[in-house]
């Protein structure tokens, strides 16, 4: 978001120093801040501050367009009740914590290992780098289509592969299947979400100086213990940002589903921002919506604490 | 503890910079040796290859009775202390000194010990709990040096590690370091470009030049004795005083150096003792003189001919000692490469650099600014360089 604001007017120097000046010019100063932070300050209460608020409200209230009789009328908790008895969530929310944990993980390793690739000196490792980022820069959508495509069993190049290299698999109809739709779907968007994770994970490196692993080097340490004992631990706080981003993009993920598989082969992909979608647009039902929303934003605050809390740097 | 010896290594970068060549010495079992020269000399690169950080890229390299030029750096027994410490920055004082240990697999219980032994020895008792980023300097150093004793290992290598304390706690380092090496008795390779550290710390001291190596010898020998212009320049501080003079011998054996306008007479003795200065009959020498064996004429001796005249121009009264720096009317002979080393020292106060020369006298002088003086030369103890090669003029 770009904000534009003009430069405060230079405060004129005091000459006389007088016992109320310093509250005065403390004031000044807080006046100050707090007009420099407003524009943030504002934009942000309108979109997220207004959705948040709009949708707790309708949370507790009858919101349903096809039930227009009891529009607006208050609920109590029933929108909450139903869904947390609604088997549908519960599987759903299996499902999302189950697909966060296993891509996360999976795109951390690899990323990791794509960062090491990329913080090694080589020629051309400048445009390496750069190109490396390509598949963060298409839209979710354009990347979620082509890999579609590319899973295809007749016209795709997944399934071409695997039997040029007679690898097993090789007749798979990936979206046919609920397992093979969810290693579709983890690879479409790791596809995407790895450089990212990489490059984030590349700047912590550069962070760690070469003369530590030197001395490493002549302390005893090998090549594994040296990333366990030196890299892994000086990486954590680039892991920590990654991890929190990854996890909580995860856990929302919605884009790739609803392009790949339209959370099929019958719910078997649906995940808790599908689910919260079909309320919302396919039942119109703004109040029993709200309520997955709100949940939503509850537990992606106890991800974040998680991840954040586990990995704090030990002091 | 063991041995350690360069033949002819040299390390050329992949860039094509040649960083050292040829270099060959030889380090003593027990023996502190301290390589010295200008920034960018390649001493670091030296070191570094002696560690097994840098390729060789010809020569072999002998620690104890293998040549290590195939091993890995943990395999050659050696520690290395480095310019910046590079301590773990997540793990305590404890664990960085026990590291090493660690990795060779000794017993927790041992590992405590001997971390406690190597933290009392240094000091650091109350600091074991600490991350180096909560410490100071000079307890980094510390624990950079503890990571490397508590090893055992069989040579220390050590690049520049007292640069990036203050100058006081540098001085006091010095003698640590000197002392804590003395007691363990490790052979120990020392990399420096402050030729002050060089001369008071090592046993035997390496002097390099543009990836040569210049001279090595007892820190008194390459005072006394240098054998280059170089060695002459950088060592010493203030620095040796060297100008161009022209040579003359009459055919009874005694001379005289002709410098700039005057004449400084050299007694037979001077002549007999360097007999390679008869080849110089009439050319040009570069002569350099000491500047201790710089005294104020008092008037008394004239008898030995040796005596300039010379403009006072700065006189530093240091307490112990006045320096004189003065004008003699020739200009300094520059050699490449000491001229940094000797600013960076802050011998030379900047606006007198590249003129005159410096004396060092008693304290009570009473020599003014701005008046001209009689220096009395102690010439049996000049010496005489080749200005075309710089190489000593003796036999
Ligand atoms: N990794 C490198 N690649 C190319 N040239 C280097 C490298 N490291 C050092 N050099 C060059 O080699 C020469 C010697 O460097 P170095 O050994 O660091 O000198 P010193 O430690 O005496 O200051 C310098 O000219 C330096 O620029
Ligand atoms: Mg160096």
């Amino acid at each position: 978001m770009t904000t534009t604001t003009t430069a405060p007017p230079a405060r004129r120097f005091r000459l006389s120093w007088s016992p109320r000046g310093g509250s005065d010019r403390l004031r000044a100063d807080r006046r100050l801040g707090y007009l420099l932070v407003a524009p943030a300050v504002v934009s942000l209460l309108a979109v997220t501050g207004y959705p948040l608020l709009y949708n707790l409200w309708n949370s507790f209230h009858h919101e349903n367009l096809t039930d227009a009789a009891q529009a607006h009328t208050f609920s109590g908790v029933s929108n909450y009740s139903k869904l947390f008895s609604s088997s549908d969530f519960v599987s759903s929310l299996t499902r999302t914590v189950g697909f966060m944990v296993v891509s996360v993980a999976f795109e951390t390793v690899v990323a990791v290992g794509l960062a090491l690739v990329l913080h090694k000196a080589f020629k051309g490792r400048g445009l390496v780098r750069a190109a490396v980022l390509i598949p963060w820069a298409v839209p979710t959508v354009v990347s979620a289509l082509l890999w579609k495509t590319m899973f295809d069993p007749r016209n795709g190049f997944v399934d071409y592969l695997l039997g040029v290299f007679h690898l097993p698999g090789a007749h798979t109809t990936w979206l046919a299947g609920e397992w093979t739709s969810w290693a579709a779907i983890l690879v479409a968007d790791a596809w995407k979400n790895v450089p990212f994770m990489a490059i984030i994970l590349l700047a912590g490196l550069q962070l760690i100086p070469d003369d530590v692993y030197e001395a490493a080097r002549i302390d005893g340490a090998s090549a594994w213990q040296s990333f366990r004992r030196i890299t892994l631990p000086l990486l954590k706080p680039a892991l920590v940002v990654a991890l929190v981003f990854r996890a909580l993009q995860a856990f929302l993920i919605f884009d790739v589903i609803f392009i790949m598989t339209g959370g099929g082969p019958g719910t078997t992909t649906e995940t808790l921002s599908y689910f919260n979608y079909h309320a919302f647009l396919v039942d119109t039902d703004f109040g029993f919506g709200g309520a997955i929303s709100i949940s939503l934003v509850v537990l992606s605050l106890v991800i974040a604490g998680i991840c954040t809390r586990a990995l704090r740097p030990s002091t | 503890m063991s041995a350690v010896e360069l033949d002819c290594v040299a390390k050329v970068y992949p860039n094509g910079t040649v960083a050292v060549s040829e270099l060959s010495l030889s380090v003593d079992d027990g023996e502190f040796m301290v390589l010295v020269g200008p920034s960018g000399c390649g001493k670091t690169t030296a070191l570094r290859m002696v560690a097994g950080l840098e390729e060789i890229t010809s020569g072999t390299i002998r620690i104890g009775d293998r040549t290590v030029n195939q091993l890995a750096p943990k395999d050659r027994d050696i520690a290395m202390v480095f310019q910046n410490y590079a301590l773990y920055p997540h793990m305590t004082v404890a664990a960085n000194i026990g590291f090493p240990l660690q990795l060779h697999g000794v017993p927790k219980d041992e590992i405590a010990r001997r971390v406690d032994e190597a933290a009392t020895l240094l000091g650091l008792e109350q600091l074991v709990d600490r991350k180096p980023g909560q410490l100071s300097g000079g307890q980094r150093q510390r624990v950079a040096m503890g990571r490397a004793i508590v090893r055992e290992p069989s040579l220390f290598l050590m690049d520049e590690p007292l640069s990036n304390l203050d100058a006081k706690l540098r001085v006091q380092m010095r003698a640590e370091v000197a002392r804590l090496q003395q007691r363990v008795g490790v052979t120990t390779i020392y990399v420096t470009h402050d030729q002050t550290e060089a001369m008071t710390m090592g046993d035997r001291v390496a002097v390099m030049r543009a990836g040569l190596l210049e001279q090595v010898d007892t820190p008194q020998a390459l005072y006394d004795d240098p054998d280059s212009l170089f060695v002459g320049a950088f060592i010493g501080s203030p620095s040796m005083n060297l100008y161009q003079a022209r040579l003359d011998i009459s055919g009874n054996a005694s001379g005289s150096i002709e410098l700039g306008g005057q004449k400084l007479g050299l007694p037979a003795d001077v002549l007999t003792s360097r007999p390679g200065l008869q080849r110089y009959k009439g050319r040009p020498v570069v002569v350099g003189i000491r500047p201790e064996d710089l005294s104020e004429e008092d008037g008394r001796s004239e008898s030995d001919g040796g005596r300039l005249k010379a403009d006072v121009l700065l006189v530093e009264a240091l307490g112990s000692e006045s320096l004189v720096h003065f004008d003699l009317g020739v200009p300094i002979f520059e050699v490449e490469g000491t001229r940094s080393a000797v600013e960076d020292q802050g011998d030379v106060a900047p606006h007198l650099a590249g003129i005159g020369g410096t004396a060092r006298f008693g304290p009570r002088t009473t020599v003014a600014v701005g008046t001209a003086i009689g220096l009395r030369v102690g010439t049996a103890r000049l010496h005489f360089f080749d200005p075309a090669d710089g190489r000593a003029i003796r036999d």
